[in-house]
């Protein structure tokens, strides 16, 4: 690109970066002493490479002076902040290599963000996005393997390393639907009175949720993946509506989610097993239950106003607590005080990459934004949900906090685009 | 209270005000620019209505006679997915023509079409800009597209 970039002070950024910066810092701080020792600089040098990176990232975006959203990074550096403080005690062991993780996935984030490649492949090569994440599914079909915690085989190696295809299934899905509808938005959004012999057919939008509909229920009956087929399936109903405006299709998307939820739960022993474990946890306390009664002990644990950052006992008796279930330890060391603030703040990031789809300047690019963050929301209240046994429980991660590369790295190539879609670049 | 407990509990409350300092700051934030945007909206709607192009007949782009498309600055219109218009239609071009807007006036120019652009029945010579008014009935190909725009609107009204 030969255009002159002129920088851009960005000073929203630097005042909420430095707000965010105060917690990430003072987060890891009573580890050490309740070790008995002092905080030393080596306590905090995982949040200060983290603030490093956010550093870096700031300054990149005010020299190249295009103007992204001035909220998401800040927002970001508080969960990732969050997640590495509580990562220091949940999961000692795996903590460096999360750091790593991050600000791998931080960088992930930048590139995507201002790389010099046209935004508009994502667009014309929509049929290639839709044929890879198919392809997962089947791949993940054929030769996945349970994680490293066991469960359902969701994993797939590659030569030493290992990622979850769900996680990338979910980015792939949303920029494939974003372009698939916004080139029939026009389609959608017409009202068909009457059904003449050339009234389009709603074949156009509803193919696209009936393949979704069926590889939810392939990765579920096949593997048991509740989790990643719930999310999958709600990103798609809700990017349809989105994009037609139509309350009808939603409807009929629900209606469609509720008799499938039935013929599951007769078919398909795991969805029985859930719905039974969430309508009463307590009849296996130390079986089947057992996680869940466990999470919601944890979740009581921390009362209002928390046991204090590092004082929490989710890692003794909580299984999977740094990854499907760290808002439990959140509730537990922050209290419904700090927690509410936590939910919060995926809320305002959520609501930031909607306010980005308002103002996006194409219809593709308002789609994908708005799918995006639409995405983040409902993997939050799937994750979240299912741990105060709002609704059934299913392993998912929760976005920029829990645990583990793959998601963290989705997230922030999803934040990227939005970072992206927000310079109001064609798209 | 010992000291490591005063410690600790000043650390939490530190974190605790903390978190909420901040989420104050992105809360207020997020408000102010959303007012913001709702003058800028509220403002450019009393002005004049989205100047747009009105489907008269569809050709075989699969749209609906009656929708339209919004016109922006510059707005180009053909087969190809990059521009702003997209008519898939094979009397169309790749790159059909664009509007533009220059000196206060709407301005439309054929990329050297095949099948032309036409304004009011009279065919554009490619490469030559001419100037269309709010009314203007133009085509693309077989595509017929009213141009509507709110100012000559106004101008009629006073």
């Amino acid at each position: 690109m030969s255009t002159r970039l002129t920088p851009r002070f960005r000073g929203t950024e630097l005042l909420l970066l430095i707000s965010a910066s105060a917690i990430a810092i003072v987060a890891p701080a009573p580890l050490p002493l309740r070790a008995g020792g002092r905080v030393g600089v080596s306590d905090l040098a995982p949040a200060l490479v983290l603030i490093g990176a956010f550093v870096a990232v700031h300054l990149l975006f005010t020299f190249r002076g295009r103007g992204e959203d001035e909220v998401l990074a800040p927002l970001i550096l508080f969960l990732t902040g969050i997640s590495l403080a509580l990562s220091r005690h949940l999961a000692p062991d795996l903590a460096d290599r999360q750091l790593a993780w991050t600000i791998l996935a931080v960088g992930a984030m930048a590139f995507v963000a201002i790389a010099p490649f046209d935004p508009r492949l994502l667009r014309r090569y929509r049929y290639t996005w839709a044929i890879a994440g198919i392809l997962l599914v089947g791949v993940t079909l054929v030769a996945g393997r349970p994680g490293p915690l066991g469960g359902p085989r969701l994993w797939l190696s590659l030569g030493g390393l290992s990622f979850q295809p769900s996680e990338a299934l979910k980015i792939l899905l949303v920029v494939f639907l974003a372009a698939y509808l916004s080139e029939r938005r026009e389609l959608l959004a017409e009202r068909q009175l009457g059904f003449g012999p050339f009234s389009a057919p709603p074949f156009a939008y509803l193919a696209p949720l009936g393949v979704v509909f069926g590889a939810s229920l392939a990765l579920l009956a096949v593997q048991g993946d509740l989790g990643a087929a719930l999310l999958l399936y709600a990103i798609a109903l809700s990017m349809l509506y989105l994009a037609s405006g139509r309350s009808g299709t939603a409807a009929l998307g629900l209606v469609a989610f509720a008799l499938g939820a039935v013929v599951l739960h007769r078919y398909i022993p795991i969805v029985q097993v859930r719905t039974a474990l969430w309508l009463d946890p307590w009849s296996d306390p130390q079986g089947l239950g057992f996680q869940s009664v466990q999470a919601l002990m944890t979740v009581g644990a921390g009362g209002v106003i928390g046991t204090g950052l590092g004082a929490g006992l989710a890692a003794d008796y909580l299984p999977a607590v740094h990854t499907d279930f760290v808002f439990a330890a959140i509730a537990e060391e922050l209290g419904l005080a700090g927690a509410s603030a936590v939910l919060a703040v995926c809320a305002l990031l959520a609501l930031r990459g909607l306010r980005i789809a308002l103002s996006a300047t194409t219809p593709f690019a308002r789609l994908l934004a708005a799918g995006l963050s639409t995405a983040l929301a409902i993997q939050t209240v799937i994750i979240v949900g299912g741990t105060l046994r709002l609704i059934p429980l299913t392993g998912i991660t929760l976005p920029f906090l829990s645990h583990g590369g793959s998601s963290m790295l989705v997230s922030a190539i999803s934040a990227g685009l939005l970072l992206r879609i927000s310079t109001g670049e064609s798209m | 209270m010992s000291a490591l407990e005063t410690q600790l509990l000043f650390a939490r409350t530190v974190l605790l005000v903390g978190i909420y300092t901040f989420l104050a700051t992105v809360a207020l934030v997020a408000l102010r620019d959303l007012r913001a945007a709702g003058r800028e909206t509220a403002s450019s709607e009393g002005n004049s209505e989205t100047p747009r192009a009105v489907i008269l007949s569809p050709g075989e782009s699969g749209r609906a006679a009656g929708t339209w498309f919004p016109i922006r600055d510059v707005t180009s219109i053909g087969r190809e997915l990059d521009n702003e218009i997209v008519v898939q239609d094979p009397t169309i071009s790749a790159r059909h023509a664009v509007i533009l807007r220059r000196d206060a006036a709407w301005w439309l120019e054929d990329f050297g079409s095949t099948n032309g652009t036409w304004v009011g029945g009279r065919r554009l010579e490619s490469g030559v800009p001419e100037v269309v008014r709010s009314g203007d009935l133009l085509q693309f190909g077989s595509v017929r597209l009213r141009f509507v725009t709110a100012e000559v609107d106004r101008e009629r009204a006073t």
